[in-house]
């Protein structure tokens, strides 16, 4: 065994209690410890870690009111905030791991259970430095997307440590399978499954099953079984499930996928992205209970975690304004509000969805109000704004019938060159709505009051064909009643920009083929 | 007529609300626990010149939080096994690694105690469990021989030949009492029995073996008084 120098890791103590942290610290004093940090919370423990490089971090389960231990994890592994070689001991005050913590998709590198003695401290640094130090350079290769090193280092780590073969076996499957070198993954599964009956190794054929292209449905039906078997064996094998939900979804079994993301997460309720899906699986299914059950819980956990979005919230709103409970649309977008006040995209998209609900509860003028409202707020840089604002913002204009700002505004999502940039979104944005007064006016046969709209959108959208046809359609045909002149000069200067901007457009043929006859 | 299943309804919600009641205490007292025995190893360091009457009490205060907080944790088990959701979270594990851990864990304070620890396992022995829960085992075992041993415990670990793991803990003290070798057969009789944890513990490690399986074998356990020193024998079989 490596001799372990104490004095040169720089440790990282998370816990809620000051006593605990004290005691911590004297214990690993006392192990010749020289650089401790503590601090009490996830929040104040994330920003030191994304200041300082730690070598262990030792961080208690429960934290209190914020982040727990998890999802502190979580939110440093998903970001990348630590690297590799890092080692995250979590420290659990009984041992809940088999119920709380198998069932999660990031794992420390370790869990002690409280109360341990400073020399099982010092034993368990000394087997995990140890391990990193061999897994390190094959993880490295990995994370760089270099399979092939990858691959080779483990061979060779394989090898030289016997001990450690297995654990740098399920490594290696896990690259192969990234790699695309399903011959290989299969390899290392069947030859694990020589030694035991490994779910691990199992589900890694599943895996290698449902990357190959050929016999795609008999593939998925063996892939299928094993999973099957797999969950039948370990309740709490969590991954198994997902992997069986996308067979199924696969399959076009919604129903189905629906009861296996359920029982999911009945089993590991905290995992944010597991109720995301969940959500999604039952609103297709139109299961709007069991939509709005796994969003509330979305919610309540995404509330500490780097998976929480905004979006969790707005379909909520959603479900309850189709359903037409108007309070509790009211009371969630409150809520979400105050969740996410500081997130200014996160604000704009509450008010779209404000207005989408508002409409979907027949208060059709409240709903335009909103949206005039908010379309003033839309911020320049449209095509980076998050996919489910854009979504939304998109289906609420063609819900309120402003499809040709619905238009413009998918241009300018799609548009991420940023070449139009300087032209002003805010006035264009302005003057559709204008035109979409007009056309509103126009459709319900008030001609003559949809004109000054129309020429006032024109007059400032000089480039937009169809907002220059439009007033020149609404012209044309007023003049057919009035017989005014005057009309007809007008309609004739929205022609001409219109055949500046495309003569070939059909609706400009049309319409030059009206103003012939008429003149 | 009245139908009387609302009724039983209700009573057994207020034995799952008692349950849970139940289960937030223990975790409270454990809390406790541990602030107790980590508080009484500072203490421990901090004060010089003990009598070693005076270091063999705090060996046997030690020994008794650690017999509480195994016995909870035990019961904590218990429940968790009786809840639905309950499957066993089986991983590979070096078996040296592991029981050295167990042995270093369960070190008294009093380290110039007159009794030795040794532990004969090959290194490269890797086996598949629930950590947690095996642990659980053999720290109450452990704990338990600290008490009655004389002067050394050993604990030993192996492949048999029928391809379990063989996980034996003796020590060379008085060795079990006879009533003991009744294996207690459900809760019931555990409470018949009324020898207290001793008994819970035994259905306890027997429980807990049963549930790791590996295909048709499943896992058990097993005392006498024949230890090679003398005393008594535990030993734990996992498939």
């Amino acid at each position: 065994m490596a001799y372990l120098d104490i004095s040169k890791l720089r440790f990282l103590l998370i816990d809620d209690f000051a006593n605990y942290r004290s005691m911590l610290r004297s214990i690993l004093l006392s192990c010749g410890a020289q650089h401790i940090e503590d601090v009490s919370n996830a929040e104040d423990a994330l920003e030191l870690l994304i200041e300082q490089k730690f070598d262990v971090i030792l961080c208690d389960y429960n934290l209190g009111d914020g982040k727990n231990g998890q999802q502190l994890l979580e939110e440093v592994m998903h970001r990348k905030i630590i690297p590799y070689g890092t080692i995250y001991i979590m420290v659990t005050a009984e041992n809940t791991q088999g119920m709380v913590m198998a069932a999660v998709e990031y794992r420390p590198d370790g869990y002690l259970n409280k109360p341990f003695p400073k020399d099982l401290l010092v034993k368990r640094l000394e087997l995990l430095v140890e391990k990193k130090a061999i897994m390190k350079s094959i993880y490295k290769a990995y994370n760089k997307n270099d399979y092939t090193k990858a691959l080779s280092l483990a061979n060779k780590a394989m090898l030289e440590h016997s001990k450690q073969a297995l654990e740098i076996g399920k490594l290696k499957g896990e690259i192969a399978l990234a790699a695309n070198e399903l011959d290989i993954a299969e390899q290392v599964y069947d030859k694990a499954l020589t030694f035991r009956d490994f779910q691990w190794a199992r589900v890694g054929k599943a895996k290698v099953l449902l990357h190959r292209q050929e016999n795609e449905q008999e593939n998925k039906e063996q892939a299928k079984l094993l999973l099957e078997a797999v969950i039948e064996e370990n309740k709490n094998y969590i991954e198994a499930y997902d992997l069986l939900a996308s067979i199924l979804e696969f399959q076009g079994k919604s129903e189905e996928v629906q009861k296996i993301l359920s029982t999911a997460t009945q089993i590991s309720p905290n995992t944010v992205s597991r109720q995301q899906h969940l959500s999604k699986v039952a609103i297709e299914n139109n299961d709007f209970e069991a939509a709005e059950n796994s969003l509330k819980q979305a919610i309540r956990h995404g509330k500490h975690s780097c998976f929480g979005k905004i979006g969790d919230n707005m379909e909520l709103v959603k479900i309850y304004a189709d359903n037409g409970q108007p309070k509790k649309v009211v009371q969630t977008l409150k809520t979400a509000r105050a969740s996410y006040k500081k997130d200014k995209d996160a604000m704009l998209h509450t008010q779209f969805v404000e207005s989408m609900a508002q409409q979907k509860l027949g208060n059709e003028d409240r709903a335009r109000e909103l949206f005039q409202e908010a379309i003033k707020k839309i911020p320049d840089h449209l095509s980076e704004l998050p996919e489910e604002l854009q979504n939304d913002l998109l289906v609420i204009s063609v819900n309120l019938g402003e499809t040709e700002l619905a238009e413009a505004l998918e241009e300018d999502i799609n548009n991420t060159s940023g070449t139009a940039s300087n032209e002003n979104k805010t006035k264009k944005y302005h003057y559709l709505l204008i035109n979409g007064k007009g056309i509103r006016l126009y459709e319900a046969n008030k001609i003559k009051e949809s004109i000054p709209l129309f020429e006032e959108a024109a007059q400032h959208l000089s480039n937009k064909i169809s907002v220059n046809m439009n007033a020149a359609q609404a012209l044309l045909f007023q003049f057919k009643s009035s017989k005014n002149i005057e009309l007809l000069t007008k309609a004739r200067h929205y022609l001409d920009i219109s055949q500046q901007l495309d003569k070939n457009n059909e609706k400009y043929k049309k319409l030059e083929n009206i103003y012939s006859t008429l003149n | 007529m009245l139908k009387k299943t609302p009724e039983k309804t209700s009573k057994d919600t207020q034995a799952e609300q008692l349950n849970a009641v139940l289960m937030s205490f223990i975790h409270d007292i454990k809390n406790s626990l541990l602030v107790s025995l980590s508080g009484l190893d500072s203490l421990y360091d901090a004060v010089d010149n003990l009598l070693p009457e005076q270091k063999n009490s705090f060996n046997q205060i030690q020994y008794e939080l650690r017999r509480i907080n195994n016995s909870l944790i035990q019961l904590l088990s218990l429940y968790k096994m009786e809840t639905q959701l309950f499957s066993i979270q089986a991983d590979q594990y070096n078996c040296y690694d592991f029981l050295d851990e167990l042995i270093i864990s369960n070190k008294p304070l009093n380290k110039q105690t007159s009794f030795s620890f040794k532990l004969d396992c090959d290194q490269d022995i890797e086996w598949f469990f629930d950590r947690d829960l095996i642990a659980t085992i053999i720290n109450s075992t452990i704990n338990n021989s600290i008490r009655y041993t004389h002067s050394e415990i050993i604990l030993t670990a192996k492949i048999n030949d029928n391809n379990f793991l063989e996980i034996c803990i003796e020590d060379d003290g008085d060795g079990f009492p006879e009533k003991m070798f009744t294996h207690p057969e459900n809760l019931e009789t555990v409470i018949n029995m009324k020898s207290g944890s001793t008994g819970l513990g035994l259905y306890f490690a027997e429980k807990i073996a049963n549930i790791h399986q590996n295909g048709e074998k499943e896992g058990t356990i097993f005392i006498d008084n024949q230890s090679q020193i003398g005393g008594g024998r535990f030993t734990l079989f996992l498939p």
